[in-house]
């Protein structure tokens, strides 16, 4: 009798451990999103003010900014800013993500300077929309900024901005918003997870230095920081979503959250407008 | 029923106590599913569990090594009425901390208003209340023990 007890508990123990065991592979969501466009100085200085409707930007992602890379750019392809961009994945990813934001990109083939002859490479070209330049050809920045709020209001954004985050620096153009958190637990629409999310979205406008660095400078670097944090319904810990460890392309797209894709679009469309 | 009989039945019956209430926890998350409970929050409480019982099974397990204990035990008759209070007690106790447990496991329902859950309504802080709660009634199964575990010298 205590035998057949024991050994029905030490049966019940190991099948707890097995079921243990099991169960623990927790799902990965593989969902991070960081958004930088950007126009590098240096170029923007030397175009002439038509030249100056025609900005390379160059999205930047947490996955791929390893992999992109400034080689400070060599234009000589209608006066355009260049951005190189390396990898096909990375290229294949900036154009997914910034195509919407800015006129077609092009490709264009750039020379750099210092190197053999050979050392051409391709990349994208976008147009910033004219309505954001002012007459002279420099950025508007009064209008960026107010183009990234609009987009940030619009129904498929629908950012509720924290005043108290608001960064401004009006002599050297730093600007900063940031939104409430917020759930998306519903409406991000992650296949498999029926876990709490809470986003945050950072709106930021900054100017660019002659050498790059952050400070007064005749262009601006736009971002839009998105953060997204899950938790299970029991456990109070919230936990960032994993996302340098998620393959670039093409799967990026398909598993980024719509809001962030919302806010995006939004932004595209009040850039365009 | 001798006292070595007493002892073994309560024994096992502390040990599928463990055993049952280790089983309610590890079994939450396959019911209730991960999104809502993880393993790694069973994992957490798991210690605060088996704490409740290691005393007890620690106790009587004691009493199965020393040869001349267990003789004397078996020798000893134990009366009927103080058998069947010893076990009631201690199943009554067993039962209050399964479903004590039970409940944080399969029923409480975890969604709030707000994004942010406090402390107090999680997981791990309501076993920890449950485990507490428990312990309030834990004389009523030390009684049995303290009766049992004395040496029959």
């Amino acid at each position: 009798m205590a035998r057949r007890a024991l050994l029905a508990s030490l049966l019940c123990v190991a099948a707890c451990g097995g079921v243990t065991y099991a169960q623990d592979a927790a799902p990965v969501v593989d969902v991070a999103s960081r958004y930088a466009v950007s126009a590098p100085v240096a170029d923007v200085r030397q175009l002439s003010p038509e030249d100056r409707e025609i900005i390379l930007v160059v999205i930047r992602t947490t996955l791929t900014e390893q992999r992109v890379r400034f080689r400070g750019a060599h234009f000589d392809d209608g006066g355009a800013h260049v951005v190189v961009l390396a990898g096909d994945d990375v290229r294949s990813l900036v154009h997914e993500l910034i195509s919407p934001l800015f006129a077609t990109p092009q490709v264009v083939h750039v020379e750099h300077p210092g190197r053999s002859p050979a050392a051409v490479d391709e990349v994208l070209a976008y147009q910033l929309q004219p309505h954001l330049l002012q007459p002279g050809g420099s950025i508007d920045h009064e209008r960026v900024w107010a183009a990234m709020i609009a987009a940030a209001r619009t129904p498929e954004c629908a950012l509720d901005l924290d005043v108290e985050s608001q960064r401004l620096e009006l002599g050297g153009l730093r600007r900063e918003i940031r939104s409430h958190d917020r759930s998306g637990s519903s409406a991000l629409g992650i296949s498999g997870t029926r876990r709490v999310y809470k986003s945050n979205v950072r709106l930021a406008l900054v100017d660019v230095g002659a050498d790059g660095s952050r400070g007064v400078g005749d262009a601006i670097q736009v971002s839009v920081d998105h953060n997204l944090w899950w938790r299970r319904e029991s456990d109070p810990t919230w936990n960032a979503v994993p996302g340098s460890e998620t393959p670039i392309g093409p799967r990026f797209e398909r598993s980024a959250p719509p809001t962030v894709r919302g806010c995006i679009g939004a932004l595209s469309r009040s850039i365009r407008r | 029923m001798t006292q070595a009989i007493l002892r073994e039945r309560i024994f096992f019956a502390w040990l599928g106590g463990l055993a049952g209430s280790l089983f309610c926890i590890v079994l939450g998350p396959v019911v209730r599913g991960q999104d809502v409970l993880g393993f790694e929050q069973v994992y957490a409480v798991a210690p605060l569990v088996a704490g409740m019982f290691m005393p007890a099974l620690s106790a009587y397990a004691a009493f199965w090594f020393p040869a001349d204990e267990r003789r004397r035990a078996r020798e000893r008759r134990i009366e009927p009425e103080r058998a069947r209070a010893a076990l009631a007690l201690t199943g009554f106790y067993l039962g209050i901390v399964v479903i004590f447990l039970a409940i944080p496991v399969f029923f409480v329902d975890y969604s709030t208003a707000s994004l942010d859950l406090s402390e107090e309504q999680s997981f791990v802080g309501r076993v920890r209340s449950a485990v507490g709660i428990v312990l309030i009634f834990s004389p009523l199964a030390v009684a049995p023990a303290t009766y049992l575990t004395r040496t029959t010298a």
